[in-house]
């Protein structure tokens, strides 16, 4: 999580508008959503797989780490589709008996898993496309242009703010407990983690109380106000998102 | 003329829990001055600085800024917090926004400016903090040092005339905290009064106009710093460390009775012309 954060500051698409990155992602979500033709969803893998690569310059191990993680998920997910119990054998590509049943994969099922895999590696790769290119700050922007309710996107600023804080806290607290040998054995981890857990919640409130002075005594009058700095609207990149989604349409549509 | 901008009269402030944090307070802080508060932990001087900008309403006494009887209602409130500004102790308590440009502009947009003055004021803050390299990064980015810059730009864009800073330089390296105390100076110089609280009695010597001595709750003491640092009994009394400088003085003039008269030096270049003449 902290990498992916990271990376949506130093990527070389940081500065892009980020209006652009959301509605190239956004509407390329909603094409594959849409559509069933693993071809485009190909399609959308490649070219995302591409900017987020050689557009943003995200290094390619970090982002095989980062694809692995929905490949674990997916494959048990997939396996319920793919797999088929029936008591005739001869549907089955491959299969084992058991007894008068038969466990295996149909023509079908595979085609129909391979097709969900597609799917859902192509709306993964759209959203990484997002999150590795747009920092949150940018993100939360975006829903205030959208008129999303500003207690939600000043919730989501202090909330974003605060994990920081509290998983330095957290990391101290942990430190300190492990310099004391509060995890050396399991009876002992379960009394440390319990404690370094109650503390984080008391801690969470003093924290919000010491906020609210702060704020109170910058004129707070319960609502967070601030000002955001302009973003430049490239022209080129709005022609380069239109003629992706038409192509990627087309391809949707033709195949 | 000597004006102030603060008068505090027989201030009194009693926490929900009973503690009596500041017991009948009175002091007046000299408009355009470096003022330090100095004492013991639990002495009051965070307590003092809440009740300062609002947070806290006395229990009883007077605060007077510039004159004018303040009386604690809502709009007093506001008048007292656009007039003054505090930056606290732990700046991950006040930093709120993972931007800094954004964290900068919430206290001016506060004060109902136009858009073009808080633009002007951020740049201007930030400039002054020496922060404009960071403007682009996340808060969670940065080290204690940057995030109190980014803390005192916050204030500072609000163009308060007096800025209370509650130990600015605890957990700050020497490099940066010598910077933080420039920074002070220059702030000063446009005729903003500075209060700060610390327990680094050798700062508060070579830096401060005027020394405010706190303990449970009370002025025990105020003065110009060489009175202040003089005076052993008081010392011991706040239980406050003397400057090395002062301590290097005192050893040198013990039996050199013509030093004397040359007047205690402010700081370590006067301290080491003094040395040449022995």
């Amino acid at each position: 999580m902290i990498s992916i954060d990271q990376y949506a500051y130093i990527n070389k698409l940081r500065n892009t508008h980020p209006m652009e990155k959301f509605a190239l992602t956004m509407v390329t979500l909603i094409i594959c959503l849409s559509f069933n033709s693993w071809l485009l969803h190909l399609c959308v893998i490649t070219s995302m797989t591409i900017l987020i690569l050689y557009g943003a310059k995200i290094p390619v191990s970090v982002y095989i780490r980062l694809m692995l993680i929905p490949f674990i998920f997916m494959i048990f997910g997939i396996l319920g589709v793919a797999l088929r119990v029936d008591n005739e054998a001869f549907i089955m590509l491959y299969g084992i008996n058991i007894g008068e049943w038969v466990i295996g994969f149909t023509m079908e099922g595979v085609f129909q898993a391979f097709a969900i895999f597609m799917r859902s590696y192509a709306g993964v790769t759209c959203l990484y496309f997002l999150t590795l290119t747009t920092p949150m700050v940018d993100i939360i922007w975006i829903l205030k242009k959208l008129k999303i309710p500003a207690i939600i996107t000043e919730l989501m600023t202090i909330v974003y703010r605060f994990i920081f804080v509290l998983l330095e806290t957290a990391s101290t607290i942990y430190i300190s407990q492990e310099c004391r040998l509060g995890y050396t054995s399991i009876k002992k981890s379960y009394y440390s983690i319990g404690h370094l857990l109650t503390n984080l919640l008391i801690i969470s409130f003093v924290r919000a109380r010491e906020l609210f002075i702060a704020l109170s005594a910058r004129g707070y009058k319960g609502e967070l106000v601030v000002l955001e700095e302009k973003y430049k609207v490239s022209k080129k990149n709005i022609l380069f998102i239109s003629f992706t989604e038409i192509l990627f349409l087309s391809v949707a549509v033709l195949f | 003329m000597k004006t102030n901008i603060l008068d505090i009269n027989e201030l009194d402030f009693i926490y929900p829990d009973g503690t009596h944090a500041l017991k009948k307070l009175t002091v007046s802080f000299e408009e355009g001055k470096k003022i330090a508060i100095v004492g013991p932990n639990g002495a009051g001087k965070s307590t003092l600085f809440l009740v300062l900008t609002g947070t806290y309403k006395p229990s009883g006494g007077k605060v007077y800024l510039a004159d004018k009887d303040i009386s604690y209602s809502r709009k007093d409130i506001m008048e007292l917090r656009k007039n003054i500004g505090i930056v606290f102790q732990d700046s991950n308590s006040q930093l709120f926004s993972a931007n800094v440009y954004q964290e900068i502009s919430f206290g001016p947009l506060n004060l109902e400016l136009s858009k073009d003055e808080v633009k002007r004021r951020i740049e201007d803050a930030m400039i002054k903090t020496g922060i404009v390299n960071l403007k682009n990064k996340p808060i969670h980015f940065l080290s204690g040092g940057e995030k109190k810059r980014v803390a005192i730009a916050d204030i500072l864009a609000m163009e308060p005339k007096v800025l209370l800073l509650d130990e600015p330089t605890a957990f700050i390296d020497p490099k940066t905290s010598n910077e933080l105390m420039d920074l002070f100076d220059e702030i000063n110089s446009e005729g903003k009064t500075i209060v700060l609280s610390t327990h680094d009695m050798d700062k508060v010597y070579t830096w401060a106009d005027y020394v405010i001595v706190m303990k449970e709750g009370a002025v025990i003491a105020e003065g110009v710093p060489h009175d202040i640092f003089l005076n052993n009994d008081l010392l011991k009394e706040a239980d406050l460390e003397k400057p090395w400088i002062i301590e290097v003085y005192q050893e040198l003039i013990k039996d050199r009775r013509k030093l004397v008269t040359k007047g205690v030096p402010r700081n370590k270049k006067e301290l080491f012309e003094l040395l040449v003449q022995c």
